[in-house]
């Protein structure tokens, strides 16, 4: 559908242009942006229904007829498989009264029926009948101008992804170069991933932003915020949490980005021959690599599969700088992570894909699936399933904490000099790109800084001042 | 003891989580609350919700079997016929007894856990005791109803959270029980909680 988002206003009620709020110059931004509900509602019109958000994992609804419930922005939607197997995502909103016409969040049916009137929708949304239609309305209401409202929909990476507008450019070219990366952390075996179950979902009293802020790119907060994982010994060889800083941010103009770990970075001995055990491996063979650190998810046994799929450039990649962590803006975010998790569990690997569903300016609900590599023995799905939950989930011993700051910044900062306060995003390195980086973007090999956040929040100035495509 | 419930086979994406002990098997040896053994479990019951909630997790941790299985399963909206809404594996808590004493230590023994320090004041009500036989050995079944209170900093309004917790308590060498199973069917399906930094 087109949305008539051409003349909407930059300047808010109170006479403030938006440009203040977010100073390229200054490289600063307003507490304003995380507590006004005018400038939310402009999120949810000018952010949420013109980028594209992940919905769903295509796992979910693996056959004909199953359903999930889910939201894009405050919009709840419906994400099926009708009966050729096409994915749809559909406005839960009966198109005669506004009921919620699907009330589970599961199931699997040939139609969705709205319990008020009895209108009832297929799976790919049109309006296929409604009882008393001819006593009622006679020639009146053509069914065609009835179904639910239907979004654009992509399958890619095992996500569905969704948007609202038809402007708004195809996924691939959405992605642009980040398909490269996500490709890696990804695409990389014969049969996918899926997910080990429904995803949780919670709900904390924290802006949306505070999350998508720092998964684009904040490794800073690691050393302070996440210090149990080294007090409780869970990091094994890291004895400095500075170490954690170092790596390579990606950044892109687009606001996507992630962080790459080097996979020498724990000091471990790619050559096991190596006398001093700091080789970076540069003498063996990619084949060999794989099988010395085994890409997070996979087994051993499974590493013919990424050297058959990923580019010579994808595997050096995936075997020097993994990516770890990233976001697709403005709030498809994931983890592929087989480097924080040394010591006590085993494998050490989580991955997961995680979304910011937006419920007013002071809370946010968290979907948080968690992948594993269909391909896999049961008893590693399983070990990676209990890694997750008990490292990056609600209950995680790293999430906890994050849950705690993004609701404890929510707190305080609704006051009179809080709102005049602005955060600084002052630690830009600028791009400085290892010789013969593999892949595109915006490339910052040192300690993780701001610049790859700075870039999120340019690209969100974009979508609220009407500057998108 | 089967740990694993056969049930109809659903149409969902997800097959419903084997989560419980047979349930109907088991209801079938209540015992009377009468029982001095009623008690006893109630007494148990009460005091680890008393460790918990006064924040003496090493007591608490001592109340657990080396075989523990603690889970919280995710449960999501399903309709009537398609079961209760536990389907998959998904969780959050998936927990064995290092994970357990893991998240003890964070809480104890550093400076860092930053999501329970300051900690919430909390009140674990514990009620709706039901106690069962596990057929064939000297295993008990426990249901309880959870009501969790918690205040987290200055903030008036408090955090809830409902379950009912179905756990397997195992006479132990000195007389007492300990922790062997438990599962918290939560009432929920998207939680109210700024994160499960508390053991329920």
């Amino acid at each position: 559908m087109a949305l008539n988002l051409d003349a909407v206003p930059t300047v808010l009620a109170d006479g403030t242009s938006f440009e203040e709020l977010i100073n390229p110059d200054d490289h600063t931004i307003s507490l304003r942006l995380f507590t006004d509900p005018e400038i939310y509602r402009w999120e949810l019109e000018r952010v949420f229904t013109r980028s594209w958000i992940v919905l769903a994992h295509e796992s979910e609804v693996p056959n004909p007829g199953d359903y999930v419930s889910r939201s894009i922005g405050q919009d709840p939607v419906i994400v099926s498989r009708d009966e050729d197997g096409k994915v749809h995502v559909l406005l839960n909103v009966c198109a005669h009264r506004g009921m919620q016409v699907c009330r589970a969040e599961y199931g699997h049916t040939s139609t969705f029926r709205c319990p008020y009137h009895g209108w009832i929708y297929g799976l790919d949304g049109s309006l296929r009948g409604l009882p008393a239609k001819n006593e009622i309305y006679g020639d009146r209401l053509d069914k065609d101008d009835f179904g639910l409202v239907e979004a654009r929909v992509e399958v890619y990476a095992g996500m569905v992804w969704a948007t609202w507008d038809a402007r708004t450019p195809e996924l691939f070219d959405y992605l642009g170069d980040f398909k490269f990366y996500l490709d890696v952390a990804f695409n990389r075996s014969d049969l996918g991933m899926e997910v080990v179950g429904p995803p949780q979902r919670w709900v904390m009293p924290a802006n949306w932003k505070f999350a998508a802020d720092q998964f684009a790119g904040d490794g800073y907060h690691v050393v302070t915020l996440h210090r149990s994982m080294k007090d409780i010994g869970l990091l094994g060889s890291i004895e400095d949490m500075k170490q954690i800083l170092y790596g390579v941010d990606v950044g892109f103009p687009e606001g996507h980005g992630l962080r790459c770990l080097p996979t020498n970075w724990r000091g471990l001995q790619l050559d096991s021959d190596s006398k001093n055990g700091s080789s970076n491996g540069s003498e063996l063979s990619i084949r060999e690599k794989l099988a010395y650190v085994v890409p997070a998810g996979l087994t051993r046994e499974m590493i013919d599969e990424p050297l058959r799929l990923l580019t010579p450039d994808q595997l050096r990649l995936l075997t020097d700088f993994p990516p770890i962590v990233g976001q697709i803006f403005p709030t498809a975010a994931w983890i592929n992570d087989g480097s924080l998790l040394d010591g006590a569990l085993k494998p050490s690997a989580a991955i997961s894909w995680r979304t910011w569903i937006p419920r007013g300016p002071g809370e946010m609900e968290v979907l948080y699936w968690s992948m594993v590599e269909k391909g896999a023995p049961e008893s590693h799905k399983d070990a990676m399933r209990k890694a997750a939950i008990q490292v990056f989930t609600s209950s995680g011993l790293i999430d906890q904490d994050d849950a705690e700051v993004w609701s404890g910044t929510q707190r305080v900062i609704g006051g009179v000099m809080a709102q005049a306060q602005r955060s600084t995003y002052h630690g830009l390195l600028g791009e400085i790109k290892p010789d013969g980086w593999p892949g595109g973007g915006l490339v910052y090999d040192g300690p993780s800084a701001d610049d790859n956040q700075w870039l999120w929040w340019m690209r969100y100035s974009d979508f609220m001042t009407n500057k998108v495509w | 003891m089967s740990v694993d419930v056969t049930r109809v086979q659903s149409e969902l994406a997800f097959p419903p989580t084997a989560i419980d002990v047979d349930d109907q098997e088991l209801r079938a040896h209540r015992i009377p609350f009468a029982d001095p053994i009623y008690f006893e479990a109630l007494q148990w019951l009460v005091e680890e919700a008393e460790a918990l909630d006064e924040g003496r997790l090493d007591d608490w941790e001592a109340l657990l079997a080396d075989d523990i299985v603690y889970r919280l399963p995710v449960r999501v909206t399903v309709h009537r016929r398609d079961g209760d809404g536990f389907i998959g594996e998904m969780g959050h808590f998936e927990e064995d007894i290092l994970s357990l004493k893991t998240r003890v230590r964070r809480v104890m023994q550093t400076n860092s856990a930053w999501s329970e320090d300051p900690p919430s004041r909390t009140r674990r009500h514990i009620t709706n005791v039901r106690l069962e036989r596990v057929p064939g050995g000297d295993l008990l079944h426990v249901r309880s109803y959870l009501f969790l209170v918690r205040s987290r900093w200055d903030d008036p309004t408090f955090e809830f959270l409902s379950a009912e917790r179905r756990d397997i308590l195992r006479p132990t060498d000195t007389g007492s029980w300990e922790l062997a199973r438990r599962t918290i069917r939560i009432d929920q399906s998207n939680l109210g909680n700024i994160n499960m930094a508390l053991m329920l």
